[in-house]
């Protein structure tokens, strides 16, 4: 028997229609679909400027050159491809409720939007920290069987991660995080992501057992990742601190990436990949 | 409702460690999350380090709790006790052992036994008979299958508590053969208990236990020995501590009515003391423990000074050695024969002829040693260089044993109706004694010559040949009820008991035996013993 897809037949029809949004323009290394913050060949007008021994003379605007005596070029935007890297959590607590099958139906959603857009996509997983590029839509297949063969295991290493990706060359593009964020170094990964330029989105990814458990009485915890074990007695009053610091932790972590310019959306494990997509996400501008 | 076995009710104590169980904190389950990190944040997660939580009751500890009653209360087998109903002919079986004796009934146990008789013999049904065997040192059959309740009340009547042990097994015998098959039988044995396994496996079939008696304070002498030790008596005395709390208490010793010692003792519960005490030289020994407990009839016991009476001895022959021999031994009176004079033998209880024949009419025992031409009986057919002394003596008075120099030694061949003719080794010496007192003698080729000590191993040898030769055996100091009185089975004697009942034995007669505690007195036809 066949494993289930990552999407269906149906929604990435529907997905031939979606389209990444960038809030500014970015840089790309080729020719695409999404406006540059360089003027290029289109046939949208951009500007004017003086022009200058060497320049193409086909671009002169000669009736401007009648009325003012004075030789400019015309300009052009110019229309990019977007460099998408997906940055997908594969530690052993991504195991738990589904979560990295999310993750991974979220990245396929991604880097399918993208190959379909001639954008290049850059598949970067960690732990350990393997990096595959996807160009066209004929490396759909190749992106889809790199995400359905991700395993977890390891620790949640999102500080590395982002180092890892820093140094990495190419265009900024868009970097789409994909993690639970459940390291001490969320922080960090935060603030440092966005150096690098470009967009940098964070998709968390938790289940609903993390948000909200239903654990009582007299536990040994045991940390999937680490192994480490946290005697607890998990009574009403614990609990429902244990529910207060998680809705602390997540809004720490959106205010950080709102200061940051980092944008920010939360899915649940068991949340319906459609609505995410074209509703939620639509909603909140990551696509259109 | 009552229980058959109380004792199972201890096991409802398994609800203490099933509550135990249920608050002692469980072992914690192991829960694996996606990550700790998260519950790291929050303040104390363990609410308590204590090994214990507040007990919370739950279906589980109810029926844990249940099951534990139901256990206790199965083991414990509880019983509903309804009016027994007696057999046509009812059979009971009074214990009337000393232990009856106890004063925790009304005022004793063996009160508390007749009045539950009485009140049994009420249940018999119409046209029921009733016996009663007493088991007592001596069981008997006091009533046989009567009606007549005055006859049944007459003989309880006639039941005394015993000073020893009970006879269970002759009292289940007696008891079982009172059945004649013509009517139902059943059986009651009315005890304080006591029996050993041996005699409850020997109770008739379906015999019904009525215990009295419920009090278990006892303290007694158990035992009391008196050897004569110089000018004085060595007393020595057992006391033993058989029930309740521990207790100090006057142990005292008299001699002949006379308080000779008195100490105070402490008795620990489950022990015996011995004590021992030099008194006086006397006649008769008591010991008491003194203070009140249930079972007083333990706390005294008597016991005899064990004195040989005095011995006249007619000496024969060569006098220098055997003379101071004889003289050495205490309570023999040394009557010394002229030569060559006939031997008068009035009161004289044993007669020594040492290097001189031994006449053949001789009447009294004799001792012959090394007679020139042997003994009536006896022929001397050696000597041996180098004798030592050991005396073998038989069970049976009525067959010669003899006393040889050497540990080997050879049983004589009877040759009746002769006089016993003894053959030990080759020159040794030897005693015999044949059917009459006359026929006891001794001979001995050694004496006369030997280099032993003479103040230590003669006068023993000596002394022993002696009480061989008159069957003057040093009464046991101290007997049981119960025991067989040192009455000579082949004398006539009159044994008169401590109460002053007299009885005569004739020879030949069974041994009689003790039947109270206390001081009692036997003569033979010849002497007192």
């Amino acid at each position: 028997m066949a494993a289930e897809p990552l999407l269906d037949p149906a929604l990435l029809a529907r997905l031939e229609r979606v389209q990444l949004v960038t809030g500014r323009r970015l840089v790309g290394r080729f020719s695409g679909e999404h406006r540059s913050s360089r003027h290029g060949s289109s046939l949208d007008f951009a500007d004017y400027r003086d022009y200058h021994p060497g320049d193409d003379f086909r671009r002169i605007d000669y009736s401007l050159y009648a009325r003012t005596d004075q030789l400019f070029i015309r300009l052009f935007e110019a229309e990019d491809d977007l460099a998408v890297r997906l940055l997908v959590d594969t530690s052993a607590s991504m195991g738990f409720d589904g979560k990295l099958r999310q993750a991974a139906r979220l990245a396929a959603a991604l880097g399918f939007v993208s190959l379909v857009r001639r954008d290049a996509v850059q598949l970067y997983s960690f732990p350990p920290g393997r990096a595959d590029r996807f160009n066209g839509r004929s490396s759909l297949a190749a992106l889809m069987h790199r995400l359905e063969t991700m395993e977890p295991a390891g620790i949640t290493d999102i500080d590395r991660a982002a180092d890892a990706l820093l140094a990495r060359s190419g265009p900024p593009g868009m970097s789409i995080v994909i993690s639970d964020l459940l390291t001490p170094t969320w922080p960090a990964a935060i603030e440092r992501l966005p150096a690098r330029g470009g967009e940098v989105t964070v998709v968390h990814v938790l289940s609903n057992a993390e948000l909200d458990p239903e654990l009582a009485g007299d536990l040994d915890l045991v940390d999937a990742e680490s192994g480490d074990r946290l005697p607890v007695s998990l009574t009403h009053d614990v609990v429902a601190d244990y529910r207060a610091s998680v809705q602390a932790w997540l809004a720490d972590i959106e205010a950080r990436c709102a200061h940051r310019g980092v944008r920010y959306v939360r899915v649940e494990a068991d949340d319906d990949i459609e609505e995410v997509l074209l509703r939620s996400w639509r909603r909140a501008g990551v696509v259109r | 409702m009552r229980f058959a076995n109380p004792a199972g009710l201890a096991l409802a104590a398994l609800a203490i460690p099933v509550i135990v169980l249920h608050i002692l904190r469980p072992r914690r389950t192991a829960q694996s999350v996606s990550s700790l990190f998260l519950w790291r944040s929050l303040e104390r997660p363990v609410s308590s380090a204590r090994p214990w939580q507040k007990l919370r009751w739950s279906a589980l500890l109810l029926a844990q709790l249940l099951a534990v009653a139901v256990l206790a209360v199965a083991v414990a087998r509880p019983v509903r006790l309804g009016p027994a109903k007696l057999a046509a002919h009812t059979v009971f079986i009074i214990d009337a052992s000393a232990s009856m004796g106890a004063i925790d009934g009304s005022p004793d146990r063996m009160s508390d036994a007749i009045a539950q008789a009485e009140s049994l013999r009420g249940d018999l049904p119409e046209d029921g008979v009733a016996s009663v065997v007493l088991a007592g040192p001596r069981p008997r059959v006091l009533l046989t299958a009567s009606p007549d309740p005055d006859a049944f009340d007459a003989a309880l009547r006639t039941i005394d508590v015993g000073e020893g042990r009970a006879d269970f097994a002759g009292a289940f015998a007696l008891a079982e053969s009172l059945e004649t098959g013509a009517q139902e039988v059943g059986f009651i044995l009315l005890s304080d208990g006591g029996l050993t396994d041996a005699e409850q496996r020997q109770q008739p079939p379906g015999t019904v236990y009525r215990r009295v008696g419920t009090g278990e304070t006892n303290r007694g002498v158990v035992r009391l020995t008196v050897e004569p030790r110089g000018s004085s008596l060595h007393v020595r005395a057992t006391l033993g501590h058989f029930g309740g709390g521990p207790s100090t208490q006057r142990f005292r010793v008299d001699v002949d009515g006379v308080t000779a010692h008195a100490e105070q003792v402490e008795l620990k519960p489950g022990t015996t003391l011995d004590v021992e005490t030099d008194v006086p030289l006397g006649d008769r020994v008591e010991a008491f423990l003194e203070g009140g407990d249930q079972y007083p009839l333990d706390d005294r016991a008597v016991a005899v000074a064990g004195r040989r009476p005095p011995i006249d001895v007619l000496l024969a022959g060569r006098t220098t050695f055997i003379g101071e021999l004889l003289a050495a031994i205490p309570g023999v009176t040394v009557h010394v024969a002229e030569p060559g004079a006939p031997l008068d033998t009035t009161d004289i209880d044993v007669a020594v002829f040492a290097e001189t024949p031994v006449p053949a009419d001789i009447d009294v025992p004799y001792l012959a040693i090394a007679p020139p031409a042997g003994a009536p009986g006896v022929a001397v057919t050696g000597t041996v260089d180098q004798p030592a002394i050991a005396l073998v003596r038989t069970t049976d008075s009525s067959s010669p044993g003899s006393i040889s120099p050497t540990s080997e030694w050879h049983r004589p061949k009877r040759r009746r109706p002769r006089r016993s003719s003894p053959r030990g080794r080759r020159g040794a010496p030897c005693c015999f004694a044949g059917p009459d007192p006359r026929s006891r003698g001794c001979t001995s080729p050694f004496l006369a010559s030997s280099n032993l000590p003479v103040d230590v191993a003669f006068p023993l040898l000596g002394d022993r040949i002696l009480t061989e030769l008159t069957g003057t055996a040093q009464p046991t100091t101290s007997l049981e009820v119960g025991d067989s009185l040192p009455v000579p089975p082949s004398n006539a004697a009159v044994v008169i008991d401590p109460v002053g009942t007299e009885r005569t034995i004739e020879a030949g007669d069974s041994v009689p035996v003790a039947t109270r505690a206390g001081f009692g007195r036997s003569e033979s036809t010849a002497r007192p013993v």
